[in-house]
């Protein structure tokens, strides 16, 4: 073959087929992936709601918080100490208390706190107030209260001679109730207790108990609900809650950290367990090693496999496209493309090809194109772009198809029955703008 | 030797003591237990000296039906063997299940059947037979590969037969049998009888006709007793796959076609298969024997990666023809390979014979030459344009040298080289 598709021995001779192995491909987990997709997307989008509406709601904290705003929190009357001028610290660790003169020291739970924190609490000059402590805590701090039962909640009114309480007027009460500890011999009377919100007119308890001793004011509050955001509106318990906290210029908020309470490490699993335990994983790991001696011993010797040789069929031509393409031969195919379709319609209209011109006329005819526009699809210089050649490309398909009514490819199958085809003739049009 | 499941079982087993008594020396004793155990377990074992395996022989199959495997376990031992047996064979051979559960008493024998499916056309080889004889206690089994060679010859599927009765049906139009007899050059006086109305006044034989009272035609036959001789091309270009077979199966399967019409025709056919040497030969079979030894012959071919020698192939041909023949050339039409190494050698062969040149085509090829969709695309369109023009220029070319082409995907190119050869026929040209 001779003219534009003479073939180039570069080309050939570089993209000879080689060996190649059967890949079988079944893409599986493409098609699990397709099938988990929609499952998938809803699974995920559950869990951002999830997150998101685990980020933005206010985040629920401790009981008597000062941070919380849940009802049984304390924001409220934190953010009204501060509005008043108290400096409110919140300590969550006992590291953080800094007890001192002019400083007024809330416990929210006397029995977390270490023992030797209650002792340096009590020894030192800060006003204390403590919520419900026990009779364990009151007798670390020296004070001379006793728990004296628990009642449910109820207004109360304050029954005492304390000048705060009386000025609060009616509160919530009930709640742990305090009586005076037995005086021992030689004691003061000063030493003695004011006790406010009695269970009952002359019970001889109440839910307050104020000490003050060596210019510190000691209080017991037995009733946490009147410090709660819930129950702060409600009687006088805000009036009392902040003659109660802001005494004192500067608050310390004390949230006792359980995890303090026990300072010396737990013991080890190790040590919990029973001795036999240990002895355990050696039996298992034998029985792990029998195992893997059953399952990995093979019935018998693999049998080999002679596989093929098996080239693909089109691998040269790939070949030769993908060289095509990276060197941009775009006037080699579209040379290449003219001229078998220049030679399909040269069969179609049994006219030669050698002749591109005449037959590119009989095809403006045939198909009522201008025959300039027909002579620069199939005769035409090379494209500039590769955009250009898809374009050449589809139009030739658009010509050769308005000529035979069907698509240009495949070619017609051969007629059995004539022994040799005379129109296949080898035809070698000359392509202007294929100078090679 | 191999142990089981169940002596791993016994070793967990061993966490009771050791946590009655944790210590290492239960741990080690109850291990050491378990090695005993073990051991005796397999001097326990059916012994696999004893055993005498046979392999019965396993006819051809086509490719794509099942058949069976069978070998014979004979104990000439004292003790039972009982366990579990696997029948080696190539994975191509589709062994269904492979793995038997056995127990061969003392002095009996079992059969041990194994289905099979072959995957693959050519010899499927199994090597033996593994067994592992498990002890009484079920803890530990003595195990051996018995080497039992077994070949399974998997025949070419030959799947274009659905094409013969209508091929042969053609066949007897030739022929003289029917009403409609052809006459054509080549064609053989066959027998005299009465004129009816519709004959070919040609037809009529004067000197018969003079001598007897009715009108008298001759009536013809095709030629018989030609002879064909198939080449099939097995060097690298064989070996290009096409959908999911080699070339060479599609061109295997068209062969059978023809030399299964051959044959019928009261044509002599041969088949040579070659490359650089000749792999394969049928010569000489008679018509019942053609087809079995062919598919016989045919059965281990592989392509191989090697170019054709067409000065050997075409030397091959001509000192096994003597009078004209129809030479059939099963290949590829690969402009390199045909027009290096065939071209020059061919007037050889068209001086004596009629050459018939069979390709079997790439749907893929016509695929890619069609795609337009992007620019890769055209350029793969051009590039299989361009092998596509060369395919033309080429079966031009051949044609002009006097050679027949046909060319087809595979699943047509059979029935278009039968019905090239039922044209040959009727034209008288064989």
């Amino acid at each position: 073959m001779t003219g534009p598709v003479t073939a180039d021995p570069a080309a050939d001779t570089a993209v000879d087929a080689a060996a190649h192995v059967t890949v079988t491909a079944p893409s599986g987990a493409a098609r699990a992936l397709r099938r988990w997709r929609v499952p998938g997307v809803i699974a995920l989008a559950v869990l951002a709601v999830v997150v998101l509406g685990a980020l933005l709601t206010p985040t629920a904290r401790d009981d008597l918080d000062p941070e919380s705003p849940a009802p049984d929190g304390a924001r409220a009357v934190a953010r009204i100490l501060a509005a008043n001028g108290v400096r409110v610290d919140v300590a969550r660790r006992s590291a953080d208390l800094a007890p001192g003169t002019g400083v007024t020291v809330f416990v929210s739970d006397p029995q977390l706190v270490p023992d030797d924190v209650l002792r340096e609490l009590a020894a030192s000059d800060a006003d204390l107030v403590l919520l419900g402590p026990n009779a364990i805590a009151l007798q670390l701090l020296d004070l001379p209260v006793f728990p004296d039962g628990r009642i449910s909640a109820r207004s109360v009114p304050p029954d005492c001679t304390d000048p705060e309480a009386g000025a609060a007027g009616t509160v919530r009460g009930g709640g742990w109730l305090y009586r005076p500890d037995e005086p021992a011999a030689g004691d003061e009377p000063a030493a003695l207790p004011r006790l406010c919100y009695p269970e009952r007119d002359g019970a001889g308890n109440g839910m307050l108990a104020v000490l003050d001793r060596d210019d510190r004011r000691l209080t017991v509050l037995g009733q946490a609900d009147v410090l709660r955001n819930e129950f702060l509106a409600l009687d006088g318990n805000a009036a009392l809650a902040l003659r109660v906290l802001g005494g004192n210029p500067v608050l310390q908020w004390y949230i006792p950290d359980p995890a303090e309470l026990s300072p010396e490490a737990a013991p080890t699993l190790r040590e919990l367990a029973p001795r036999w335990v240990l002895w355990m994983p050696a039996v298992a790991g034998l029985s792990v090693l029998m195992v893997i001696l059953w399952r990995g011993r093979r019935l018998g010797r693999l049998v080999g496999e002679p596989l093929p040789v098996v080239v693909r069929a089109a691998e040269t031509q790939e070949g030769r496209a993908r060289l095509y393409r990276q060197a941009h031969a775009r006037d080699r195919a579209a040379a290449i493309l003219r001229t078998a379709a220049l030679r399909r319609l040269a069969r179609r209209f049994e006219a030669s090809a050698s002749t591109p011109e005449l037959l590119a006329a009989r095809v403006a005819e045939a198909t009522g194109r201008p025959v300039p526009a027909v002579e620069a699809t199939l005769l035409g210089t090379a494209p500039r772009d590769d955009a250009a050649l898809v374009r050449l490309a589809r139009e030739i398909d658009a010509i050769e198809q308005d000529v035979t009514g069907t698509p240009a490819h495949p070619p017609a199958p051969e007629d059995p029955w004539t022994s040799s085809d005379p129109s296949t003739s080898p035809a070698t049009p000359t392509i202007p703008g294929d100078g090679r | 030797m191999a142990i089981t499941g169940r002596s791993a079982l016994l070793m967990l087993l061993g966490a009771l003591p050791v946590a009655l008594a944790p210590g290492w020396g239960t741990l080690l004793g109850w291990a050491l237990l378990v090695v005993i155990a073990v051991g005796t377990d397999i001097g326990l074992a059916g012994r696999l000296d004893a055993l005498v395996v046979t392999r019965e022989p396993i006819p051809s199959v086509r490719l794509g039906e099942p058949t069976a495997s069978a070998v014979m376990v004979t104990n000439t031992g004292r003790r039972a063997v009982r366990g579990v047996v696997r029948d080696a064979w190539q994975p191509s051979a589709g062994a269904v299940q492979s793995r038997h559960h056995l127990v061969v008493p003392a002095g009996e024998r079992r059969r041990v059947v194994t289905g099979l499916r072959p995957l693959r056309r050519g010899d499927r080889l199994a090597t033996g037979l593994a067994v592992r004889s498990v002890g009484p206690l079920g803890l530990a089994a003595r195990q051996r590969m018995i080497a039992v060679p077994g070949r399974l010859r998997v025949l070419p599927p030959f799947t274009s037969r659905k094409h013969l009765p209508s091929k042969l049906a053609r066949l007897r139009e030739l022929d003289g049998r029917t009403a409609l007899r052809v006459r054509g050059q080549g064609t053989e006086f066959d027998s005299l009888r009465d004129y009816v109305v519709g004959d070919d006044v040609r037809a009529i034989d004067w000197r018969a006709t003079a001598r007897r009272q009715q009108v008298v035609v001759r009536t013809w036959r095709p030629e018989r007793d030609r002879r064909v001789l198939i080449v099939l091309d097995t060097s690298r270009t064989s070996a290009a796959r096409i959908g999911d077979e080699p070339r060479l199966d599609a061109a295997m399967d068209a062969a059978l076609l023809l030399a299964a019409l051959a044959a019928r025709a009261g044509d002599r056919v041969d088949l040579l298969a070659v490359d650089r040497r000749v792999r394969a030969r049928v010569e000489g079979a008679s018509r019942t024997e053609l087809l079995p030894a062919m598919v016989d012959a045919m059965a281990p071919l592989d392509a191989d990666l090697v170019e054709a020698d067409w000065t050997t192939i075409v030397a091959a041909v001509r000192s096994r023809l003597s009078q004209r023949a129809l030479v059939v050339l099963l290949t590829s039409l690969d402009a390199a390979a045909i027009e290096e190494g065939l071209l020059p050698v061919l007037g050889q062969l068209t001086s004596h014979h009629l050459v018939l040149l069979a390709s079997v085509s790439d749907p893929a090829l016509a695929a890619m030459a069609a795609g337009r969709e992007d620019v890769y695309q055209v350029y793969a369109a051009a590039s299989a344009t361009r092998t596509l023009m060369e395919r033309d220029g080429l079966t031009a070319e051949l044609r002009r040298l006097g050679v027949e082409v046909v060319t087809g995907e595979p699943e047509h190119l059979p029935p278009r080289l039968a019905d090239r050869y039922l044209a040959l026929k009727a034209a008288g040209r064989l």
